[in-house]
C-alpha cells in the first residue's frame, strides 16, 4: 500500500516536485534567489513564453504544431509599432497589431484544417512568410516606442504586480477554462485523439482545428505586445527563436506530442522550470551556452519523467 | 467548391497583407534609402540587375555582401552602399545582396556574383573565419576584394575600409577609466561569439580597461547584439550583485546597451550604474541625450560605406589603393551629442 | 496427470495491475496435438494469461513449463525461440510492409553469410506458405499490408505464427474476422497442426468452434480459473453457466414490436467502383439484417448514409421527407446513428475517458452553447454505462484500457443516448463474449419495441437469422435480394445471395 502511494505521488505531482528542488537548491545556494525582487522577476521573464506556451498547447493538443508564432511576434511588433509611432491611440495599435498575427493563424489554420498541409509544413513556411512581411513592412528597421500607456503594458504595474504578470494570469485562466470545461475544449482534446472518431461523432473536426492555430496566433500578437513594451522597441528581428521554447514548455508539461492528451497546468508548470533554470544559471554565472547545454537536458530528463511515470500506472 | 472560396480568401489576405506592407507611410528614422524598390531588392539574395549593364561600356559591376539586414546597424551601411551608388550611377553598377547572417548563404552569393563576373566585390563578413573562403574565392577569380565594417582572420583581401573595432573598445575604456574607481565591479555584454566585432571590441575593452586597473569582471555573457535578452540578463544580474556591488555594463552594440538601461531603470539603479554602448544608433543617441546611457561610439557606417564603394571602383578600374582605409569613431556624449543626432 | 505428456503448462499464475488482481492461481496445461479451448466473459483474463506467456507481461506468481522444464520468458522472442506462437486477437500488422515482409519481419534472413535482406528468398518462401494454405489466388507476397481486407489480414497472421515451426500456437477469437469459406480453410490448418503434434490454445467465444474442433475446454471467469473438461463430457449449457456464474436462457430475444412506418428509405446510392443502386427501407421497430461477406460494400454504404463517406448519387428520405446529409453532424441531427465496426479507428477516442467519449457524440443534451453541464454529464454518463453493463472503476476510466467487449459497450452506450430514430450497428457483436452478447440483444429488442428503426450488418449466421426481422443481402456492391422470412433453408438462400448467386 506504501509503494503505490508513493508511486501515485510521483505521478501526479513530478513536474511540481521537480520545481519544488530547483527552488530549494537555488534557495540554498544562492541569497538572492528567494527575494521578491528575483521572484517577481522570474515571472515576469517568463510571462512571455507563458502565453505563447499557452496558445501552443491548444495546438499540439490537436495533434498540430505552430512553427511561426515567433515570426508573427515580429509582425505584431511592427505593425503596432509604425501605428504608435505615427500618433494612433495605443488601443488601436494594439487592435491592428493583434488582428494581424490573428489574420496569420487564420491563414495557417485554413492551410493546415482545409488544405490538408502537415502542420511542420505548412508553419514552416508561414514563418519565412510572416518573417519576410515584418521586414518589408518596417524596411528592416525596429520603430522606437515611447508612448507611456503602451509601455504601461510591459513595463507598469497594477495593484503591485506587474502588468506582464497580469497579463499571463489572465490568458492561463481563461485558457484553463476553454480547455477544461468547454465544449471546444473537449473538441480539441478529442480531435487530437482520434480525429476520424470525432467526425464520426458529428463534430465539425477541420474548424476545430483551424480554431486552434487562431488562438496560437492571437496570443503570439498578445505576447509581441508584451515584448514591444518591455523593450520599448516593436522590431521586425522581435520572437526569433521563441517558438523553441514555447513547444518546449508544452513537451515538458507532458502534453503528447501526438495530441489527445495533456494538461495546460502541465505547460504552466513547463515553462515556469525554463524560467527558473536560465534564471538560476545566470545567477550562478553559467556561461549562456552552458546554460543552452543544461536546458537541453532538463528537456529530456522532465519528458522521461513524465513517460515514465505515466507508463507506471499501466 | 469550398475549397476555392478558401484558396481566394487566402490570396486576398495574402495580396492585402503586402499592400499594407508595400504602402508603409510611416516615416523611418536613420532611412537613407532612397526607395521602396531598391530596398526591395536589396532584401532579396541575388540581384536583378543583370550583365547587360555591365556590357554597356566603361561600367563596372559590385558586388556587394551584406552581413545581416535585419541588423538596424548594417542595414544604415547598405542604405549608404546604394546612396553611393546611385550617386555614381554613371560608372557603377551595385548588385546586393543579404547574408542574413548564415555564412554558407553567404559563400554562395559570393560564388553567384563571380559567375555573374562582376569586377569587384565588397564584402560585410558575417564571421571572422568562416569567410575566409570568399576571400580565397575572389583571389582565384582575381577579383579585387574590399572588406567593409567587419573583417576576416584571412587578411589577403585587397582593402579594408572600415573602423577599428578595438579602438571602439579603447574609446569606451578610456571613457570609463577615469570615471570608475580602481576595484570597480563591472559585467560585460557581447555580441554573438566570433564576429569580428565581437572579438575586436573585447580586445579593445581588455586592453584599455580591465588589463589596466583592478576593476573586476563580475561576469561576462552574449546577449547575440539583442535587446531582449540583454534586458533579461541585465535583470538577473541587477538581482544577483544588489546595490553597491555593479558599478557599470559595458555593452558592445547599443541594442544591447538599451535593454541593459531598461533593466537598470526599472530598477532605478541608474545613478549608480555606468551604461555604455556601440553604434550611435538613433535611440542610443537619446539614451545619451537624456542621461539614460552615459556614452556610446560612433561608427561612421556612412563614411565606411561610401569610401568602400570608392575604393571597389578604383580596383575595379584597376588603379593601385592602400591595404586599409580607417575611418575612426568617435566618442559620442552628452556633450557632443547634439552633432550627430 | 503425468507432467511429462503436457507441451506447455501455467501453474499458479498471479497478476495484477496497479492494484487490480485480474489473475488468481490460475492454471492452464495444453497437450501435445490437442486443440484446447479457452473460454471465458471478457475481462475473465484470457488474453491476460497469453500475453504473460508470450512475454508481453511479467506474472507476480506461478510458473510456466514447457515440454515439463521451467520456462523464463521475459519478452516475446524468448517465447518464440523456444517454440510458442501467438495469433493476436487486435490486429495490428504493418500497413507499408507486404506480405513477405510481414511474415518473416525479424527474421529476414537465418543465414549468417547474408546480412541484407534477400527479398527473392523471402517471396520465395511466402509463396510456398500461400500455396500450402490455398491463399496463393488471391495474395501475392509483394502486396502491401494495407490492401487486404480484415479477413486477408487474419489469415496471414495465421500462416505467420504457423510459419514459425511452433510447438504451441495461440490462437486468440481468429475467426471473428473471417467469412465461412475462410473459417474452413482455418480448421483445415489446426487439422494439419494437430497432425503434427502442435498444441493449439484456441480462445474463442462461439460454441460451435468448440464443440467442432476442441478436445479439451478450460473456464475463467474473473481471473479465476474454474474447470477444465473434455469436449465430448460437457455440454453448452453447463459451459455458459461456468462462465457466467449463473443460469442463462439460451437462444435469441424475440422482437414482437408490430412493425410501424417506414422510417428510413436509401435510394439509389451509388459510389464508383464501391456500391451502385442500392436501396432499402427500414421501418420503426424493425430489425434489419445487412448480410454479405466482407468486402460487399455494407460498411461503406451506411457510413455514406451518416455522411463520414462520399455520396456520390442517391437519395435519403427520413419519415417520408428527403433528406441531405453531408457530414455526420447532420445525422446526428436527424438521430440517425452508426455504431461503426471498427470501434478503434473510427468508435472511440481511446485516450480519453469512458465519460468524454459518451459525450462526444452528446453534446445537444450535454452541454450549453459553449460550456459543458457537468452535473448532468456526469449524471447521463454514469446511468447509460450501467445501462449497458460497462464493466470498469468509473466513467473516468480511460477507454482504451477497457476489453474489447467493454469498449463496445461504451460505443453503444453513447450511440443509445443520442436517442436514435434510426440505429445502425455494424458487427454489434464483434469480439463479445457470450454473456454480453446476450446483453446486447437483448437491448437491441428493447430499443425496437419502443419504436426504434435498426440496421445490423453482420457476418455471424446465427445472429443474423436469430436477430433479424428481415434481411437484405448485398454482393460486390449491389443488392442481390431480400428475405422477410427466417425459414430452415435461409441460411443457404442467404450465402448464394452473397456469393452473386441466385
Amino acid at each position: 500500500m506504501e509503494r503505490v502511494k508513493v508511486v501515485n505521488l510521483v505521478q501526479r505531482f513530478g513536474l511540481l516536485m521537480i520545481i519544488v528542488i530547483m527552488v530549494a537548491g537555488m534557495s540554498i545556494v544562492s541569497p538572492v534567489f528567494f527575494t521578491a525582487g528575483n521572484i517577481v522577476n522570474v515571472i515576469r521573464q517568463i510571462s512571455i513564453n507563458g502565453i505563447l506556451a499557452t496558445g501552443m498547447t491548444f495546438v499540439i493538443l490537436t495533434g498540430g504544431i505552430d512553427l511561426s508564432i515567433g515570426s508573427l511576434m515580429a509582425v505584431t511588433g511592427v505593425i503596432t509599432g509604425s501605428l504608435l509611432v505615427d500618433g494612433y491611440p495605443t488601443f488601436v495599435a494594439i487592435l491592428a497589431g493583434v488582428a494581424a498575427s490573428v489574420a496569420f493563424g487564420f491563414f495557417n489554420g485554413v492551410l493546415i484544417a482545409y488544405c490538408n498541409l502537415p502542420p511542420f509544413i505548412a508553419t514552416l513556411a508561414s514563418t519565412t512568410i510572416g518573417r519576410g512581411f515584418a521586414l518589408v513592412y518596417s524596411d528592416g528597421k525596429p520603430y522606437t516606442l515611447t508612448t507611456p500607456e503602451f509601455l504601461a503594458i510591459g513595463k507598469g504595474t497594477s495593484l503591485g504586480v506587474p502588468n506582464p504578470i497580469w497579463l499571463l494570469l489572465v490568458v492561463v485562466i481563461l485558457a484553463s477554462i476553454i480547455l477544461n470545461i468547454s465544449k471546444f475544449g473537449r473538441y480539441v482534446y478529442a480531435v487530437g485523439g482520434n480525429e476520424n472518431a470525432t467526425k464520426l461523432s458529428g463534430v465539425k473536426t477541420r474548424m476545430v482545428k483551424m480554431f486552434a492555430y487562431v488562438i496560437t496566433g492571437l496570443l503570439a500578437g498578445v505576447a509581441a505586445v508584451v515584448l514591444a513594451a518591455r523593450i520599448s522597441s516593436g522590431q521586425p528581428t522581435a520572437g526569433d527563436g521563441y517558438e523553441l521554447d514555447a513547444i518546449a514548455a508544452v513537451a515538458i508539461g507532458g502534453t503528447s506530442m501526438s495530441g489527445g492528451i495533456g494538461r495546460l497546468s502541465g505547460t504552466v508548470m513547463g515553462f515556469v522550470i525554463i524560467g527558473l533554470l536560465s534564471n538560476s544559471l545566470t545567477l550562478l554565472n553559467v556561461s549562456s551556452f552552458y546554460q543552452q547545454i543544461v536546458k537541453g537536458f532538463i528537456i529530456i530528463i522532465a519528458v522521461l519523467i513524465d513517460q515514465r511515470t505515466k507508463g507506471k500506472s499501466n | 467548391m469550398k475549397k476555392r472560396i478558401l484558396a481566394l480568401l487566402i490570396g486576398t489576405s495574402l495580396l492585402a497583407s503586402l499592400a499594407i506592407g508595400c504602402n508603409s507611410a510611416t516615416e523611418q528614422p536613420d532611412t537613407a534609402a532612397t526607395d521602396d524598390g531598391a530596398a526591395a531588392a536589396d532584401q532579396a539574395d541575388t540581384a536583378t540587375d543583370t550583365a547587360a549593364d555591365a556590357a554597356s561600356g566603361g561600367k563596372y559591376t559590385i558586388g556587394v555582401l551584406m552581413k545581416d539586414n535585419s541588423d538596424t546597424f548594417v542595414k544604415n551601411i547598405a542604405d549608404a552602399i546604394t546612396a553611393k551608388g546611385e550617386e555614381l550611377k554613371d560608372e557603377v553598377t551595385l548588385l546586393m545582396s543579404d547574408g542574413e547572417s548564415n555564412v554558407e548563404q553567404q559563400i554562395s552569393q559570393c560564388e553567384a556574383f563571380i559567375t555573374q563576373g562582376v569586377d569587384a566585390i565588397i564584402l560585410n563578413a558575417i564571421d571572422a573565419e568562416g569567410c575566409n573562403p570568399i576571400v580565397e574565392l575572389c583571389n582565384e577569380a582575381n577579383i579585387p576584394i574590399i572588406e567593409c565594417n567587419t573583417l576576416t582572420s584571412n587578411t589577403d583581401y585587397t582593402c579594408y575600409v572600415g573602423s577599428d573595432d578595438v579602438e571602439a573598445g579603447k574609446i569606451m575604456g578610456d571613457f570609463l577609466i577615469t570615471r570608475l574607481a580602481d576595484d570597480a565591479k563591472v559585467c560585460i555584454l557581447e555580441g554573438p561569439m566570433g564576429q569580428s566585432g565581437q572579438i575586436k571590441r573585447n580586445q579593445g575593452i581588455y586592453e584599455s580597461l580591465i588589463d589596466k586597473t583592478n576593476i573586476e569582471v563580475l561576469q561576462i555573457q552574449t546577449a547575440n547584439w539583442k535587446r531582449d535578452v540583454a534586458l533579461s540578463l541585465s535583470e538577473d544580474w541587477l538581482t544577483r550583485y544588489p546595490s553597491g556591488q555593479l558599478d557599470a555594463i559595458i555593452c558592445e552594440n547599443d541594442d544591447m546597451a538599451l535593454g541593459a538601461l531598461e533593466a537598470v531603470s526599472a530598477a532605478g539603479r541608474k545613478d549608480e550604474i555606468l551604461i555604455v554602448g556601440v553604434d550611435a544608433i538613433s535611440d542610443a543617441l537619446t539614451a545619451v541625450e537624456n542621461g539614460g546611457m552615459d556614452c556610446t561610439v560612433f561608427q561612421d557606417s556612412k563614411g565606411q560605406a561610401e569610401a568602400a564603394v570608392e575604393v571597389a571602383l578604383q580596383a575595379a578600374k584597376g588603379e593601385t589603393i592602400d591595404k586599409e582605409v580607417m575611418i575612426p569613431f568617435v566618442l559620442v556624449t552628452k556633450e557632443n551629442v547634439a552633432e550627430y543626432k | 496427470m503425468d507432467r511429462q505428456t503436457y507441451v506447455l503448462e501455467a501453474r499458479g499464475i498471479d497478476k495484477s495491475f496497479a492494484s487490480v488482481k485480474v489473475l488468481s492461481d490460475v492454471e492452464l496445461h495444453l497437450k501435445p496435438g490437442e486443440v484446447h479451448a479457452l473460454m471465458g466473459e471478457n475481462g475473465a483474463g484470457k488474453s491476460t494469461l497469453m500475453k504473460i506467456i508470450m512475454g508481453i507481461y511479467k506474472s507476480d506468481a506461478g510458473e510456466i513449463l514447457f515440454e515439463g522444464r521451467p520456462a523464463s520468458i521475459r519478452k516475446t522472442s524468448d517465447a518464440l525461440k523456444l517454440g510458442i506462437a501467438m495469433i493476436h486477437q487486435e490486429l495490428s500488422p504493418i500497413p507499408e510492409m507486404t506480405v513477405a515482409e510481414n511474415i518473416f519481419i525479424g527474421r529476414e534472413t537465418e543465414s549468417r553469410f547474408a546480412p541484407f535482406v534477400n527479398r527473392k528468398e523471402l517471396n520465395r518462401r511466402t509463396q510456398a506458405l500461400l500455396e500450402a494454405y490455398n491463399m496463393a489466388g488471391y495474395i501475392h507476397p509483394g502486396t502491401p499490408m494495407k490492401r487486404l481486407s480484415i479477413a486477408q489480414t487474419q489469415m496471414i497472421e495465421i500462416i505467420k505464427a504457423v510459419s514459425y515451426q511452433s510447438k504451441v500456437i495461440i490462437m486468440d477469437e481468429p475467426t471473428s474476422s473471417l467469412s465461412e469459406k475462410e473459417t474452413t480453410e482455418l480448421f483445415r490448418i489446426i487439422g494439419l497442426l494437430k497432425a503434427q503434434q502442435v498444441g493449439v490454445i484456441y480462445i474463442t467465444h462461439r460454441m460451435e468452434e468448440v464443440f467442432t474442433l476442441a478436445d479439451r475446454v478450460s473456464v475463467f471467469r474473473d481471473g479465476k480459473f474454474i474447470a477444465c473438461k473434455e469436449v465430448r463430457d460437457t455440454g453448452r449449457e453447463e459451459l455458459i453457466s461456468m462462465m457466467v456464474g449463473r443460469e442463462l436462457s439460451s437462444g435469441y430475444p424475440q422482437n414482437t414490436a408490430p412493425k410501424g412506418d417506414v422510417v428510413l428509405e436509401v435510394r439509389n446510392f451509388s459510389r464508383k467502383g464501391v456500391f451502385e443502386n442500392v436501396s432499402f427501407q427500414v421501418r420503426a421497430g424493425e430489425i434489419l439484417g445487412l448480410a454479405g461477406l466482407v468486402g460487399a460494400g455494407r460498411s461503406e454504404v451506411v457510413r455514406a448514409l451518416v455522411g463520414y463517406d462520399r455520396l456520390e448519387q442517391g437519395q435519403i428520405f427520413l419519415e417520408g421527407k428527403e433528406i441531405t446529409v453531408s457530414h455526420p453532424k447532420d445525422a446526428l441531427r436527424h438521430n440517425i446513428i452508426m455504431a461503426p465496426e471498427d470501434r478503434k479507428e473510427l468508435g472511440l477516442v481511446l485516450c480519453r475517458s469512458i465519460r468524454e467519449n459518451i459525450t462526444l457524440q452528446n453534446m445537444a443534451k450535454l452541454a450549453g452553447k459553449l460550456f459543458m453541464k457537468l452535473g448532468r454529464e456526469k449524471q447521463a454518463c454514469g446511468e447509460i454505462a450501467s445501462l449497458v453493463t460497462i464493466k470498469m472503476n468509473s466513467i473516468n476510466d480511460q477507454a482504451g484500457r477497457l476489453s474489447g467487449g467493454n469498449q463496445q459497450k461504451v460505443v453503444l452506450a453513447k450511440s443509445m443516448l443520442s436517442g436514435p430514430k434510426v440505429l445502425i450497428m455494424d458487427e454489434p457483436t464483434r469480439g463479445i463474449d457470450v454473456g454480453a452478447k446476450a446483453e446486447i440483444y437483448k437491448i437491441m429488442v428493447e430499443l425496437a419495441q419502443k419504436g426504434m428503426a435498426i440496421i445490423m450488418i453482420s457476418s455471424e449466421m446465427p445472429e443474423l437469422l436469430g436477430m433479424s426481422d428481415r434481411v437484405v443481402v448485398m454482393s460486390a456492391g449491389r443488392i442481390t435480394g431480400e428475405l422477410t422470412d427466417m425459414t430452415e433453408h435461409a441460411q443457404q438462400d442467404i450465402l448464394k445471395l452473397a456469393l452473386g448467386g441466385i
